[in-house]
């Protein structure tokens, strides 16, 4: 287990599980990463993988009735969140931590005037009048250059994107030092996405914000990302620099990854991986990825693969394709 | 939304045409012979045929037709009952508002008690709050309410002398009917707004909310509470709607003239210029209700009201003026 | 948990709902004879010292009715409310009681001193001397004359249309001319059934009489609400001031319910039968003519609440069922209609009804009625005898090739609690009979369907029929009602015969002239040998009093009304 005294942000064994009246649905299974300040996280993985469980974990805004989050400790500058009352954690929600949504077509309050929906969070937590916190929500507003004169509009009068940039006023408007921004650009098209991107980077760049990007679109980790962990079935099955993973991806399932990625200038078949994740509540013994993995032996349907330096930064829990790599160069 | 408003009111005159219309051809086409009727068996037939013709009931369909027409729109006169000289706008009024007085306060019961339980139901998920709410619920609407309000009569008139057993002419006579027909709207008002709360609860901008940092109650008033009241507007109105024709078993039971028993007596002895007529009034109350509703939409949703006043007019407005100053 | 738990409230609210309704338990008990034995008479004018001291100030008794009267207009149409209330306010040229205990009728001159049959189609009344409204002004004969042209002009009142011309012949007397000549009990009718006011009242009323009615009797309307209650104050004076010395018709002036012993009466309108019940039982009202049959074993013997109430049973309509005799019913066929008619029990039906309490009926009449054959109580009607009927419907078979799988029986009958209680037993018999359970289909309509129907020949098969009885003196008016073809609308009687034979007996019944016990006779006779109606049973309904209020073997008055000044108050015991 790794030490890493400037993190900022350390997550320690998180386990989350979901229960419903029938059956238990293992979220997360014992997650490990940190990140420095200033420093942005990828988390890469399909749908269902666990990440934005993880993301809402840290903020604990988890659904409480189904979601439980087991064990785990999740140290945020010198504090472990997951030991704080309900009254402390407030505090830091919206004000040192917070979140960027996917959908921004339900993220707004349909109710509500779209300056309103960002003053409110600046009024409490810099304890200021609601009168100046509006005049704050607007300047937030130009930021991310929505024009003044729509600030008394209602989130309906606005388009996606347009929609989008407000949930990052939002997200930014009291100078969070971790920003979690779950897939902020899925749901909208392409030439926005850009758009939206570059702007959470100028903005994270202005105040040295520590982010968590959570996407499955590698090319935007390639793009905005400094670190990447890649989740599996509630694990974090490899990570590192992104240099590292990306050019030297040592688990079986990333490489997957990375060899499904369409390549424009051959034209032969895609490669996907075979099969599909597993189901969160029957998850096999042994490694999680072995019913789809080409390496597959014996020993890994039975022994639970622990994250192994393979260098620098750079940690994975199977070093499979490595080792084949060798067999080949041998053979 | 003042144009908006009276547009709506000014269509209220078409519809409630067409409801007479409609009401008059169906009755025109029911079996059975109001003249027979006030005559009684045995009467000879050829007096049958004279007050028939009297009533002016052998004219042709749009003579008739044409006729009522005229003196209800035109010149406004309800006519006598076919069974006694009572003119109906006097017997109209008077029930009507006892009705009336029914219907709405069970409407302000309904929302002043409904909707807080459900709110506190589905803030207390799985609870016992949110298991005895939805049980009470439940009796609510299960429990007929000539059965509950026989067995409050026996309860509090008879064993405890409390109450009168019927009629209204003093404020207590109106307790145990206010109470017992509000109680299915109370259950039906609290379900849904249970179920509404829970849905705007999971929603994301509550999510959003939260991860905010907002306390619990800026995000139940704010946030939840405005959302989960829209689709409790409609109800609210229906029920109301419903109640209006809907309380004959209440009247019944305790007493109240109201145009419930009004009218179904009309019915069995085809007086049809009091069916007709009373139709007419419950078609112009109903819509001015719907009116109303519509109307707090708009309030609560401002999406709703911006399809009243037409789409986003400010902004195209503020978006000329926007342009005028910069090429200035 | 949630399904048990609906179950669970399911199956309280069925039990709840079961013990609501019918309570088996005191069937035994026979409520006609408890109540006419011994009547409990004690009022004030027994001659005593004692009861006088004893007499509240105000002597008020609060009735309990079922329907709001809405118009108080002489001559308004008939409704279950005003049909208690009007006898108090207005009073008519003569009335006609039924003596339920001698099994008669006795005939009451009121307004009137008598009357005359001048020829065919002329009568003279005479009116009574020093009558006078609670207006003070005084009523004569040209009052008597208005009254019925004013009414007659309404269009609404069927039997006035026979009605010609009226002249005044002197303060005191009057004439009335018809148009055709009458049937028996019509001009009795006229005279019974008219409300009679002054002009000059009716004519300063500003509505007709609608909500300020000024009657002859001695009582006045001071307060109503419609739907609500009524109030009723004596009069300062009344013009039939020795209606309160004698009780006695012999003296030739007074009814029994005609005085004015109360000062003040209140009537409550109580549209629920149970809430009747609980205001009886809370003391809210003190006697009511409208109590459900449910709740009768309260107030019987053996009941909780018998001590301190009494009960009086009255009879209710009587119902028959009768045939379609045209060609377009199986019941065309007399072996048909005579096995039906053997096959339904009218006790059994009373009892499955009435709780067994009323009367079985043996002709298309009712005991009281004037011109009751007595003999027709020896004969034997229509016996219940399943085995005779058996046969008769295996000669139907024969006959027609008909079989139990395929006959096919529409009873139609008009809607209502009552009715179709009745229908459902007339069914159970039927279907006994043929042995099929589904040869019977009850046609159940509302009341102006159901009379729309059995005047059309292809709607039935069999008709459930019901006439009135209190308040009706001539066996001969139902027949006219309903088997008079030239009177009816779709020309041909109730059972669309087309048999010539009855209209000739039934005129010869109806005719003034030919009215007869031999005529009458001859038309029972007749529709019994055809078998085109069997008349079944009366039930009884109920007055349900307070146990200090007595003589309410009385309390049939005028129309059928509950006639509270005919009843005797104990005042001593009463909670006034």
């Amino acid at each position: 287990m790794e030490n890493n005294e400037k993190a900022f942000l350390s997550v320690k064994n998180l386990v989350v599980e979901y229960t419903s009246s029938k059956q238990v649905i293992h979220a997360v299974n014992g997650v490990t990463f940190s990140l420095e300040r200033g420093k942005t996280l990828g988390l890469v993985g399909e749908t269902g993988a666990g990440k934005t469980t993880i993301a809402k974990s840290i903020l604990r805004i988890l659904p409480d009735p189904p979601a439980k989050i087991r064990s785990g400790e999740i140290w945020f500058d010198g504090q472990d969140l997951l030991k704080l009352s309900d009254d402390e954690m407030r505090r830091i929600r919206g004000a040192r931590i917070s979140m960027v949504f996917q959908d921004p077509m339900t993220a707004l309050n349909p109710t509500m005037r779209v300056a309103d929906q960002i003053a409110d969070g600046i009024a409490l937590h810099r304890g200021i009048s609601k009168h100046e916190a509006r005049h704050k929500a607007v300047d937030m507003l130009e930021m991310v250059e929505i024009p003044r004169f729509r600030a008394r509009d209602y989130p309906h009068q606005f388009s996606g994107g347009m929609k989008q940039r407000v949930v990052i006023a939002i997200a930014l408007a009291c100078n969070p030092d971790l920003l979690l921004a779950d897939e902020p650009t899925t749901a909208l098209d392409v030439t926005i996405q850009a758009q939206v991107l570059a702007l959470i980077n100028e903005l994270k760049k202005k105040n040295n914000t520590s982010m968590i990007l959570i996407t499955h679109d590698l090319g935007v980790v390639a793009e905005t990302c400094d670190e990447v962990a890649v989740v599996y079935a509630g694990e974090i099955v490899e990570k590192g620099s992104v240099e590292e993973v990306f050019d030297h991806a040592v688990h079986p399932y990333t490489r997957g990854l990375f060899d499904s990625l369409p390549d424009m200038s051959s034209t032969g078949r895609l490669q996907p991986i075979t099969g599909m994740m597993p189901d969160p509540s029957k998850l096999p013994e042994g490694c999680k990825f072995h019913p789809r993995c080409p390496y597959a032996t014996e020993s890994c349907k039975k022994d639970i693969k622990k994250l192994v330096k393979v260098s620098g930064t750079h940690y994975s829990c199977c070093s499979a394709t490595i080792n084949a790599a060798a067999k080949v160069r041998e053979v | 939304m003042a144009q908006y408003v009276l547009k709506r009111i000014l269509m209220i005159i078409p519809v409630v045409f067409l409801v007479a219309i409609t009401i008059f051809t169906i009755m025109y086409f029911c079996p059975g012979d109001p003249a027979e009727i006030i005559l009684g068996v045995g009467a000879a037939a050829e007096d049958i045929e004279a007050l028939r013709e009297q009533m002016g009931l052998n004219d042709p369909f749009l003579v008739q037709l044409g006729n009522y027409l005229y003196r209800t729109f035109i010149k406004f006169d309800f006519g006598t009952s076919y069974a006694n000289s009572v003119p109906i706008i006097d017997e109209l009024s008077h029930r009507f508002s006892k009705t009336f007085v029914l219907a709405i306060s069970a409407i302000i019961i309904e929302v002043i008690v409904g909707i807080p339980l459900g709110m506190v139901s589905a803030t207390h998920r799985g609870g016992w709050i949110d298991q005895l709410c939805m049980i009470l619920a439940l009796i609510g609407i299960s429990v007929p309410s000539f059965w509950i309000g026989l067995q409050l009569l026996l309860i509090f008139s008879l064993k405890l002398s409390w109450l009168p057993p019927y009629g209204v002419t003093t404020w207590q006579g109106w307790i145990l009917p206010i109470f017992v027909n509000s109680l299915r709207g109370i259950a039906q008002m609290a379900r849904q707004a249970r179920s509404s709360m829970l849905e705007v609860i999971r929603s994301d901008y509550v999510t959003t909310a939260r991860a905010k940092g907002l306390p619990e109650r800026t995000i139940l008033f704010r946030y939840a509470l405005p959302n989960a009241l829209i689709p409790l507007v409609q109800t609210a109105g229906q029920s109301f709607g419903t109640s209006l024709g809907g309380t004959v078993i209440i009247e019944n039971v305790f007493s109240i003239p109201g145009v419930g028993q009004y009218m179904v007596n009309a019915i069995v002895t085809r007086d049809y210029a009091v069916i007709r007529s009373a139709v007419v009034v419950l078609a112009i109350v109903f819509s001015l209700v719907m009116l109303l509703v519509d109307i707090a939409f708009g309030f609560i949703d401002p999406r709703i009201k911006a399809q009243y006043e037409g789409r986003n007019r400010k902004y195209k407005w503020r978006k000329k003026l926007r342009r005028v100053a910069a090429n200035a | 948990m949630k399904r048990w738990l609906s179950l669970l409230l399911v199956l309280v609210m069925i039990l709840a709902l079961a013990s609501c309704g019918d309570k088996k338990a005191g069937k035994d008990v026979e409520p006609t004879d408890s109540a006419q034995t011994a009547p409990k008479t004690s009022g004030p004018d027994a001659g005593d010292e004692g009861p006088e001291q004893q007499e509240p100030e105000n002597k008020e008794l609060v009735v309990g009715i079922s329907t709001d009267p809405v118009s108080w207009e002489p001559w308004g149409a008939f409704n279950n409310g005003r049909k208690h209330l009007m006898h108090l306010v207005y009073q008519t040229l003569t009335a006609e009681i039924p003596d339920l205990v001698n099994g008669t009728t006795i005939r009451y001159y009121v307004l009137a001193s008598g009357y005359e049959q001048i020829d065919d189609r002329t009568y003279e009344v005479y009116v009574r001397e020093g009558i006078y409204d609670t207006a003070g002004n005084p009523f004569t004969a040209k009052d008597a004359v208005f009254s019925y042209s004013t009414a007659k002009a309404q269009g609404t009142l069927a039997q006035l249309n026979a009605i010609e011309s009226l002249e005044v012949v002197d303060d005191y007397t009057f004439r009335m001319t018809t148009s055709r000549t009458l049937a028996v009990g019509d001009f009795e009718d006229i005279l019974t059934g008219f409300n009679m006011v002054t002009q000059a009242s009716y004519e300063s009323s500003p509505d007709g009489m609608v909500t300020t009615p000024v009657g002859t009797t001695g009582y006045v309307l001071i307060d109503y609400v419609a739907g609500s209650h009524a109030v009723f104050e004596k009069a300062d004076s009344y013009w039939n001031n020795a209606a309160n010395e004698s009780r006695s018709i012999e003296d030739g002036y007074c009814s029994t319910w005609d005085c004015t012993k109360l000062d003040k009466i209140r009537y409550e309108i109580i549209t629920d039968p149970t809430t009747m019940t609980i205001a009886l039982e809370s003391g809210d009202i003190d006697i009511s003519a409208n109590v459900s049959s449910n709740d009768l074993q309260l107030f019987q013997d053996g009941g909780k609440l018998a001590d301190k109430f009494d009960v009086f049973a009255h009879p209710e309509n009587m119902y028959g069922i009768s045939f379609n005799a045209s060609k377009s019913s199986p019941t065309n066929n007399y072996n048909l209609r005579m096995a039906l008619a053997h096959c339904v029990d009218p006790q059994g039906v009373l009892d499955a009804t009435f709780d067994g309490s009323g009367i079985v009926l043996k002709a298309w009449a009712y005991p009281t009625f004037m011109d009751y054959q007595n003999k027709w109580d020896d004969q034997p009607y229509f016996e219940y005898d399943l085995d005779l009927a058996k046969e008769y419907l295996q000669k139907f078979y024969d006959e027609t090739g008909t079989t139990a799988d395929t006959l096919k029986l529409r009873l139609l009958t008009q809607s209502g609690p009552t009715t179709g209680k009745i229908a459902e037993a007339v069914q159970a018999y039927i279907v006994t009979l043929v042995d099929n359970p589904t040869c019977v289909e009850i046609l159940s309509f509302d009341r102006g369907t159901y009379n729309s129907m059995w005047m059309d020949e292809n709607a039935f098969d069999i008709l459930l029929i019901y006439g009135q009885t209190a308040n009706r003196t001539y066996c001969t008016y139902a027949w006219n009602s309903y088997a008079n073809a030239a009177k009816l609308q779709h020309k041909n009687d109730v059972w669309h015969s087309g048999d010539e034979k009855v209209q000739e007996l039934l005129n010869a019944a109806i005719s003034v002239k030919t009215h007869s016990d031999e005529t009458v006779s001859d038309f029972q006779q007749y529709i019994n040998d055809q078998a085109y109606i069997k008349n079944l049973m009366c039930g009884d309904v109920y007055v349900v009093g307070k146990s200090w209020i007595g003589g309410l073997e009385d309390c049939i008055g005028p129309k059928d009304c509950l006639a509270i000044m005919a009843l005797d108050y104990d005042w001593s015991k009463s909670d006034k």
